[in-house]
């Protein structure tokens, strides 16, 4: 169930960004291509373009919050000793958290308010597009509640310290 | 103030008090607001998702991403570096040069300042290191070339700038040509400086022969910053496009003219461009939503007004912005610089009269700056970490790199021409 699960996630976070992202790149290829060498130009790839590119950044930040890379302001953090630092990102995520859960139904009602719309060219339906907002609040969540519990082992002493506070500390 | 704009700026201040991812806690402060105003949250995914829809310039910056680590995963990094090598020759302190010239050609294929500091500055800071160079000065002249990769087209913070005050992104790259320079030569002459009064060593002498083989095999690559311009400039392509083109170009010089890039390889670029996409683009449109915000609270046009107030000198108002950013580079991210505070400037920049082509290059030079500036500065720890050299070491060394960097950028201030020059005799801005 575990491992059905994690394939699930890598579906999600890594090989559908990875095909919208060259799904992205050589709709380009083939639209310059077209335009100059076979002197057609081609209407359908900017739907592709664009609906790879909303792909890419929205299940692409899920994977970047699984490798822990999206941009963070650490210089007060760093200072911190492991305890305040644990509490005060456990503070900053607890406000994380509740905000993602608040999006979850706005969002997906809206992704299916726009259900009558379609894209100019493929008739792609809106809904796509504005869906995976849905799973990047959830894998948000998800994430971030993994800090959290980490950074509460460290508050009761069960851990030394969250791996990311240590990481900082050694790059310094 | 209304309650509601409090209570965002509370959580907005918060971001970096309790090391919240940017994005996100962006994302939280503009929720907060916006159910204080009894708003529907469904604005959230529409703004956000919304900019990555409409905005067609802004697919130009993962396009650039992929290319940037294409060239740093083959071989064309280490061409780049061995050509620059040749050409410097016996100069003394000729690594230092190395790292300048490098950076710049670089800069002609990526436009990320990050992407130079860990693909190039890798080659860089090991080669000055056995030749025996300070590791301090090697970090501190290899973060400030760096700072070339986004002035000198392509530039993903320009066309990010692009995107947000609706300029052409043609005329923001060539404006972009002069300051990059302008700053290569500033930057070889605290080289030339500092190697003279160090006794840095001189390079190797290259003969004709070797000199001609380097180059023709370093060829392929110093094409592409020629295709990439070349197509922007005869409208052949749109920034865009360009931008996938030089993916493609990058991959296949890897592949049959470097002979490297396997599907390993390849499937490893992917998943790290995915990455890179999801940090940075994830930010552009969380910022939409504090955007959102702005343009509700009417903040741009209070500021406006209150400048406007003091004095409604162009060059005064040049100043202000210069120092507040500068002040603004020591401690916050680049990108909320550009997304959140910039914006806000635009109102006042355009009552002034300044070109926005121009203001685009003096702002932006300003915060690559901001890369470089202690304490919290990206490109300070991206070589620290790279080269094992303590932070504070690279601190003490930076200073005469900024002072550099800070010449130049009130150059480019002041005489706008440096910037508008190109773009004008291209026929690209009045």
């Amino acid at each position: 169930m575990k491992k059905l699960l994690f394939a699930v996630r890598d579906i999600f976070e890594i090989y559908v960004p990875a095909i919208a992202f060259l799904t992205m790149f050589v709709s380009f290829i083939m639209q310059v291509f077209s335009r100059y060498v076979i002197n057609m130009p081609l209407t359908w790839t900017q739907d592709l373009i664009v609906m790879g590119f909303v792909w890419t950044v929205l299940f692409g930040a899920c994977y970047t919050m699984r490798a822990r890379r999206h941009v963070k302001f650490t210089m007060v953090y760093d200072k911190l000793k492991p305890r305040p630092a644990a509490l005060s990102r456990l503070a900053g995520n607890a406000i994380i958290v509740l905000t993602f859960l608040m999006l979850i139904i706005p969002s997906w009602k809206y992704a299916f308010f726009l259900y009558f719309q379609k894209t100019a060219v493929l008739r792609i339906n809106y809904t796509y597009i504005f869906l995976p907002f849905v799973y990047l609040a959830i894998s948000v969540i998800v994430y971030t509640i993994e800090e959290m519990i980490e950074d509460i082992k460290v508050l009761r002493g069960k851990l030394a310290d969250s791996r990311d506070h240590m990481q900082e500390e050694f790059i310094k | 103030m209304s309650a509601a704009l409090l209570v965002a700026l509370i959580i907005f201040v918060l971001i970096f008090l309790l090391r919240m991812p940017i994005a996100f806690g962006m994302i939280s402060s503009a929720v907060a607001y916006l159910l204080i105003k009894g708003q529907d949250l469904g604005l959230v995914a529409n703004q956000i998702v919304n900019t990555y829809y409409t905005n067609y310039v802004i697919i130009a910056v993962p396009l650039f991403m992929f290319t940037a680590n294409v060239m740093n995963s083959g071989k064309v990094t280490d061409m780049i570096f061995n050509f620059s090598n040749a050409l410097c020759g016996r100069m003394r302190g000729a690594l230092g040069h190395v790292n300048i010239l490098g950076s710049l050609i670089f800069s002609g294929m990526t436009g990320s300042a990050i992407a130079d500091a860990a693909g190039l500055g890798k080659i860089e800071l090991q080669a000055m290191k056995s030749n025996g160079f300070d590791d301090s000065f090697s970090c501190a002249i290899t973060a400030a070339s760096s700072t070339l990769g986004p002035i000198f087209p392509p530039s993903i913070p320009l066309v990010i700038y692009a995107m947000l005050s609706g300029t052409s992104v043609g005329a923001l790259f060539m404006g972009g040509m002069v300051p990059a320079i302008l700053l290569t030569v500033a930057l070889m002459v605290y080289v030339a400086i500092v190697s003279k009064v160090r006794n840095y060593p001189r390079g190797p002498q290259f003969k004709l022969k070797a000199f001609i083989a380097l180059t023709i095999q370093a060829l392929p690559s110093l094409l592409t910053p020629v295709i990439l311009l070349t197509g922007i400039y005869t409208g052949v392509m749109t920034p865009t496009e360009a931008g996938a083109i030089a993916g493609l170009y990058a991959i296949l010089i890897s592949i049959f003219a470097y002979k490297s890039l396997s599907p390993k390889e390849f499937w490893k670029v992917v998943k790290t461009t995915i990455q890179d996409v999801g940090a940075t683009s994830i930010i552009i449109g969380a910022a939409a939503i504090i955007s959102y915000v702005v343009a509700r609270e009417d903040i741009s046009t209070g500021l406006a007004k209150w400048i406007m107030g003091i004095s409604s000198n162009k060059n005064f108002f040049l100043f202000l912005v210069n120092i507040v950013i500068l002040l603004l580079g020591m401690f916050i991210d680049t990108s909320t610089i550009q997304l959140i505070f910039v914006p806000i400037l635009f109102p006042v920049a355009r009552a002034l009269g300044i070109d926005m082509v121009h203001f685009g290059l003096v702002v932006t030079f300003n915060m690559m700056i901001g890369l470089s500036t202690p304490p919290f500065g990206m490109l300070l720890f991206i070589t620290s970490s790279i080269s094992g050299t303590p932070l504070k070491d690279i601190v003490k060394e930076i200073f005469w790199p900024l002072l550099a960097m800070i010449i130049v950028l009130l150059v480019i201030t002041y005489i706008p021409d440096t910037v508008l020059f190109l773009p004008r005799a291209a026929g690209l801005l009045k």
